[in-house]
């Protein structure tokens, strides 16, 4: 059993930096932005074609990262920037077409075949007793923990984390406050762009790719996010974890396909009725 | 109104799980099908059916001018697996002869768990330019209409609503089975000819206007498990099965088999289509000491699971059957995760000189593309129905191809031997067997088409 749970742990990190990715646009701009998976798969597409052009695997991630990056911002400039008035559904639907838009010009340009991507840290694995611990799955784990705590901080401590706090909370007093909104706005996009390509890169280097691929994790990442109340970056973290574990053991368990899914559900069902602000909804960022 | 956000999340959440995949219930469609009338039970399928007799030699080389031992009449088909009834209740078959130019619909995957690469399209316009140049049927020209299925049932079910809307003569399915099993009722109830490639026996029951084109899973997984036993030293050793909902006849054949014939069978884990994660299941895999895996599974999620697998540091003889993921651009994405692996086959090795008449055609018509095994499907299945079109003689409709189909003898160094009767119209049973060669990314076919091991 404590494989399982470790295995779950690994997995449910990667669930946990998208989840963070998704959190932090979802307080930033109060948009369940379902496009989000596919603007980091746009990067890893982008740091794909690198790698097989014989650019370093290291640099082709930071480079599909950055692509990310630019990606979320250019959403935000051409689409979010005409929402923000909107209805909340109306700003939901522009996402979901936005992220299947993305997730066909990925299909058009690089086909629907599986790809792999290789390891930025390289491909070194323990073995401990009868579990295999893979430096990817180590990767995903530190780097959204790492990611996690720093934007809790970067947010709690910087005078332009407390910008997108006061932005969040009344744009007009925050306005009047001096803060510039819409920059804070591009900016969250463009971080959260950036950590979803994150998410993306560490996910394939795991698991393979596709398009929509990073939209079906996202499923997983959004459940993980509701569990933190949608607002608690740490939250959304162990979200993640919880909802990774919850996998792996049900999976050991059973040999039953969709029990996942029916437990993962179960789960949220019961915090939303339980804890409608999620584990850790009260204590925002 | 912030009280019900959680909910209406909750709501769009399980909106984006349904666009992003769909479950397949084949108990329910079953179940559909039957009280949707057109479907008859004849008996069934008899798990205990023997595949035939007609042996040849698995380890025997590919000759280059046989196709590698091919025997067509080698023991066709025995017992009541799957077969039509001989009370039929669907419309009549069109006698309107055709005009000089025939309809043919053909759906498959280019979206979903399965997706072709789209210059397929590519290949099968050569061929058509072939036919249609040098292989005319009676002087009648050939018109292929293509329908994306999604590997996906009610995808699937569109996309043939649209074929038959193009009063095609016939229509060609190769795609999941759930979605060929809704679309053989479709083309059943319009009177139109369908053919498909091998899966569950049972879609063919009751039906009189469907054939299958490659042999079917029950019957592969005997034969894999056979494989397992005595070409793989697999007596006293262990087996698994990884599965998804609607592929159970090879499993329970294969464990079956496994176990009547000394192996052990550790593990049967079923999982879903488009599962993110393998992790937990290779570990069990690992944990059960699992030395032979039956991935009875698409392409995606063997690819997927076999990827994880390498990660992980365990690599068992993975198995397949054919048409499930014995593909070059598995092998591709795959690469040495799948390296050894063994698949059943219903079309020789692209690289195997059984397939010359197919590279010769296209070097003529397209000498840009390089012949693959998916173009080299399209030859097959194309082929297959020519044949009928030419037995059917001049006087061609749908009444007389399906007399022809009927009572069809299909011997090709390339593809399976088939043999139908008017109450067998399962076709194959026999297989080759390929070994994948994950350094190349290539198949290699180390047997011709054989019924058994």
């Amino acid at each position: 059993m404590l494989d399982y749970l470790v295995i779950g742990i690994f997995t449910g990190a990667a669930y946990g930096l998208l989840a963070v990715s998704f959190v932090l646009v979802y307080k930033g701009t109060r948009i369940f932005n379902l496009a989000q998976g596919e603007i980091g798969a746009f990067g890893l597409y982008f740091a794909w074609v690198l790698v097989e052009s014989g650019v370093p695997v290291a640099v082709a991630a930071l480079a599909g990262v950055a692509l990310a990056a630019l990606t979320g911002l250019t959403m935000e400039r051409l689409l979010v920037r005409r929402l923000v008035d909107s209805t909340p559904l109306a700003a939901l639907a522009a996402t979901l077409g936005a992220g299947l838009t993305l997730a066909y010009i990925e299909s058009i340009v690089w086909g629907w075949n599986i790809k792999t991507f290789p390891s930025p840290i390289g491909t070194w694995r323990w073995e401990v007793g009868s579990l295999t611990i893979t430096s990817t799955r180590v990767a995903a784990l530190v780097v959204a923990a790492i990611v996690a705590s720093g934007l809790v901080v970067f947010l709690r401590r910087t005078r332009f984390g407390l910008s997108v706090q006061a932005a969040t909370s009344d744009q007009v007093l925050a306005r009047l406050s001096g803060v510039k909104v819409d920059q804070v706005r591009s900016f969250v996009w463009a971080l959260g762009g950036a950590l979803a390509g994150v998410a993306a890169i560490l996910l394939a280097a795991v698991l393979t790719f596709h398009p929509l691929s990073t939209t079906l994790i996202l499923v997983r990442a959004l459940t993980a996010a509701m569990l933190g109340g949608l607002t608690s970056l740490p939250g959304a973290f162990v979200g993640g974890l919880v909802i990774g574990v919850a996998e792996s053991v049900v999976i050991s368990q059973t040999g039953v396909g969709g029990m996942v899914d029916l437990v993962i559900f179960m789960i949220m069902l019961g915090v939303l009725i339980l804890r409608p602000g999620g584990i850790f909804g009260a204590q925002e960022a | 109104m912030r009280r019900f956000a959680p909910i209406v999340w909750l709501a769009i959440l399980a909106f984006v799980v349904a666009s992003c995949g769909t479950r397949v219930d084949r108990a329910a469609y079953m179940a559909e099908l039957k009280a949707g009338g057109g479907y008859v039970d004849t008996g069934g399928y008899a798990a205990g059916d023997d595949p035939g007799t007609g042996v040849v030699d698995p380890g025997a080389p590919i000759d280059s001018g046989s196709g590698g031992g091919l025997n067509p009449g080698t023991g066709p088909s025995t017992g009541p697996s799957g077969q039509p009834s001989t009370v039929y209740r669907g419309p009549k078959v069109s006698t309107k002869i055709q005009g000089n130019v025939v309809t043919v619909g053909m759906h498959v995957p280019e979206t979903g768990a399965a997706p072709l690469p789209t210059n397929y399209k590519d290949t099968l316009d050569a061929i058509v330019k072939y036919f249609n140049t040098e292989g005319k049927v009676f002087g009648r020209t050939l018109r292929f209409v293509l329908e994306d299925d999604g590997y996906d049932p009610q995808v699937a079910l569109a996309a043939c609503r649209k074929l038959a809307g193009e009063e095609p003569l016939y229509v060609i399915g190769h795609t999941m089975p759930a979605g060929q099993e809704v679309c053989a009722r479709l083309f059943e109830d319009r009177g139109i000819p369908y053919l498909m490639r091998g899966t569950y026996p049972e879609i063919l029951k009751g039906r009189q206007l469907s054939w299958f084109g490659t042999c079917p899973d029950d019957i592969q997984g005997r034969l894999l498990a056979d494989y397992v036993l005595k070409h793989l030293n697999g007596v006293g050793k262990k087996a698994a099965v990884v599965f998804q909902d609607d592929q159970v006849s090879s499993r329970d054949n294969f464990v079956a088999r496994i176990k009547a014939g000394g192996g052990k069978i550790v593990l049967v884990d079923q999982s879903v289509p488009r599962q993110s994660d393998y992790a937990a299941t290779v570990q069990k895999l690992q944990d059960a000491g699992a030395e032979f895996v039956l991935l009875s599974l698409p392409p995606v999620d063997a690819i997927k699971l076999s990827v994880q697998a390498q990660g992980q540091g365990y690599h068992p003889t993975w198995l397949g059957g054919g048409t499930w993921w014995n593909y070059n651009m598995v092998l591709e994405s795959a690469g040495m995760a799948l390296d050894g692996s063994i698949v059943l086959s219903p079309w020789a090795s692209i690289d195997s000189a059984a397939t010359d008449e197919f590279k010769q055609v296209m070097r003529k018509y397209a000498p840009d593309i390089t012949p693959d095994d998916i173009g080299l499907i399209m030859w097959g299945w194309a082929n297959l129905v020519r044949e009928a079109m030419v037995q059917a003689g001049p006087q061609l409709s749908r009444d007389s191809f399906v007399r022809a189909l009927n009572k069809l003898r299909y011997s090709k160094p390339y593809w399976v031997p088939i043999s139908y009767t008017a109450t067998n119209h399962r076709g194959a049973n026999s297989v080759a067997v390929f070994r994948a060669d994950g350094q190349a990314k290539r198949w290699r076919q180390i047997s011709g088409f054989v019924t058994g091991f």
